[in-house]
């Protein structure tokens, strides 16, 4: 384990220069940003975290393929399942050859930006470091996320779906019973309320908004001083949000739960399926009904609009098991959405006019 | 000692091998036959753990090929190994040996040389039979003590399958190996494999030492004082599978036991008759085309 960890190691050299040139490069030109410039002959300097958690994230569907792509080609599978190494073991290798280059970019990422920080007076440098840890270690875990639910797919096509179907999911739902909310309460105006927290991206986004406004926080009250005038997101994250805390609650909670399962889904989904028709429960036999469902509720009553996600549900079966023809079971499935098509439960519309 | 029990596997509903059982000896090379699609490559990842079993277990003396402690002992050479555009004779050298810390540098070096392959070329940039050299080298360097060998031949040039036999009866002989061939090579197979399996139909339909000996079959040359023909052949009663008449001159495969067979010809008057041995392809054509014909 260890001879192979020492070998995805070097192997990754080429990836992780890459993540860092991309990194530096980022982080050279985002990092500070300039403020002032057509009023005023002086210039405040701000720090905008966004280069680096950006990066991380995007990282994460990055390395997800990487690692994870060439079990999910048939070609390849004689080769690495036989090797003299467990399957568990080997997620594990390369979860923790991703985890070493999250490591290594968080360092040099933080010694970089400390050193651009402080070469900006006013700017307070102590809150970079915590900020780039904290982005890294979610990168990290929307990894673990990635790799799990790429790994639902038994193909790299269905493997991408799967993740950008399954990172959609907690919003889906909460969306969803904002609309069975607003038909049982009549409560219109704080119907989306809580969408926010469930994206993937809001909880990290704002804690580093947090953590710029404290290394910004000299320079805002110049800002403020020179132009009388700062920006709502300049000072609206002194403090965390609540819905920031239930954002990172809902997803580091699905990220562990995500991470604790790869490895039993690297090592159970049979083999002999990869490269085939994607048929585990938890793709697209568990995301076509949930998404058809999910549009049912925000397509209201509109049967037009119903009858075309039936429609869509019929080709995205078709897409999944490679053929035109659906069995019977889905054409079950087909053929009760498209009874429901004409059955008016969401009126919303009615709803609004009630209020 | 390997020992299959039971194995049983599906893809859907398609029945690819069905209660299977087997045992290999330590220390022999055993052929692996049958025709496309018979479950050959399954019975291989079944047994290198690459696909883990619905039904039944492989075992290896007394465990499982999913262990760790056993998987170091196995090498499985697929009929179309991995590679990717970038990987060279060498760097999957490098891959192999992270996983077999006992690999023989010695052994890869004097194949890769006997084949004058250039080690830093693109696996992608050689013919099949170099890759399949290349690849030959690599597990032969690894030692493993289980060596599955899938279309053993496939590509290979004469002079590369004279140095494969003799490399395998080599690494048999140095490492109390065992070595597990598939292929259709069968006149390869029958030069240098101890026991042999023949899969058909999802089952193990023969095995052991001679395939020959199990089919109801067999092969006479004969010379007739006048020019013979295949309709006498038919009028004394013989199943004539292959025949072949030159001049006076006949080479025929009969079916049935020789005795009764012999008696048949017999009845013809041939001036001189011997019976000749049928080799390993005459009978596995034989059983299966009996089997497919429905005879």
């Amino acid at each position: 384990m260890t001879r192979y960890y020492r070998y995805r190691l070097i192997k990754s050299l080429p990836v992780l220069a890459v993540s860092l040139i991309a990194g530096f490069l980022f982080l050279n030109i985002g990092l500070i940003n300039n403020y002032g410039g057509y009023y005023s002959s002086k210039r405040y300097y701000t720090v905008s975290m966004e280069p680096v958690y950006i990066l991380f994230i995007i990282e994460a569907f990055a390395y997800a393929y990487l690692a994870f792509s060439s079990f999910r080609n048939k070609r390849n599978l004689d080769t690495w399942f036989s090797f003299p190494l467990s399957r568990e073991k080997i997620a594990i290798v390369h979860v923790l050859d991703v985890l070493t280059m999250y490591a290594i970019q968080a360092v040099l990422f933080g010694l970089n930006g400390v050193v651009l920080i402080a070469s900006h007076s006013g700017l307070n440098v102590l809150y970079f470091f915590p900020a780039v840890l904290i982005s890294a270690l979610y990168g990290f875990l929307m990894f673990l996320f990635c790799s799990c639910t790429f790994l639902f797919g038994n193909s790299v096509f269905d493997g991408a779906v799967s993740i950008f179907a399954w990172l959609n999911v907690p919003s889906a739902i909460v969306t969803a019973i904002s609309y069975i909310n607003v038909l049982i309460t009549g409560d219109y105006q704080n119907m989306f309320r809580n969408e926010v927290s469930v994206s993937p991206y809001y909880g990290i986004a704002a804690i580093n908004s947090y953590f710029e406004y404290y290394m910004n926080k000299n320079v805002i009250t110049k800002i403020k001083h020179a132009f009388d005038y700062t920006s709502f997101y300049m000072e609206e994250y002194k403090e965390i949000p609540n819905a920031a805390w239930i954002s990172i609650g809902i997803w580091s909670a699905i990220f562990i739960v995500a991470a604790v399962a790869l490895p039993f889904v690297f090592s159970k989904r049979p083999t002999e399926k990869i490269g085939g028709v994607s048929d585990f429960v938890l793709c697209y036999e568990f995301l076509i009904p949930f998404y058809t469902v999910f549009m049912f509720i925000i397509a209201e009553d509109r049967v037009p609009l119903k009858l075309f996600f039936v429609i869509a549900a019929y080709i995205a079966y078709a897409i999944y098991r490679k053929s035109p023809n659906i069995t019977a079971k889905r054409f079950v499935v087909i053929a009760v959405f498209a009874v429901l098509a004409f059955i008016p439960v969401f009126d919303l519309m009615g709803v609004e006019g009630v209020i | 000692m390997i020992e299959i029990k039971g194995l049983s596997h599906s893809f859907g509903k398609h029945v690819v091998l069905e209660n299977v059982d087997l045992k290999v000896e330590s220390g022999k090379v055993l052929g692996l036959v049958g025709i496309n699609g018979a479950g050959k490559s399954t019975l291989f990842r079944l047994m290198t753990g690459v696909y883990i079993p619905q039904q039944g277990e492989v075992l290896y003396d007394g465990e499982s090929p999913l262990k760790d402690s056993v998987r170091k002992d196995i090498f499985l050479l697929p009929d179309d190994p991995y590679f990717t555009n970038q990987t060279t004779t060498k760097s999957m050298f490098q891959l192999y040996k992270t996983f077999f810390p006992d690999a023989d540098k010695n052994i890869y070096d004097e194949i890769i040389s006997y084949f004058n392959l250039n080690e830093k070329k693109p696996l992608r940039a050689f013919s099949k039979g170099m890759r399949r050299q290349a690849y030959v080298a690599i597990a032969f360097a690894m030692k493993p003590k289980y060596l599955f060998l899938d279309e053993a031949f496939d590509g290979l040039d004469p002079l590369a399958r004279k140095m494969f036999k003799e490399r395998i009866r080599k690494h048999v002989t140095e490492n109390n190996a065992t070595v597990i061939v598939s292929s259709h090579a069968l006149k390869e197979l029958e030069e240098f494999c101890d026991d042999y399996v023949m899969i058909d139909e999802h089952q193990v339909v023969a095995s052991g030492e001679s395939l020959e000996a199990r089919v109801n079959m067999c092969r006479f040359q004969m010379a007739f004082l006048e020019t013979p023909n295949e309709a006498m052949f038919d009028r004394a009663g013989l199943k004539v599978v292959n025949l072949k008449i030159t001049n006076r001159f006949v080479i025929g495969v009969f079916d049935g036991d020789k005795e009764s067979v012999l008696a048949k010809l017999q009845t013809l008057t041939p001036a001189v008759m011997d019976e000749i041995p049928l080799n390993f392809e005459e009978a596995f054509i034989e059983s299966l085309d009996n089997r497919i014909r429905g005879v």
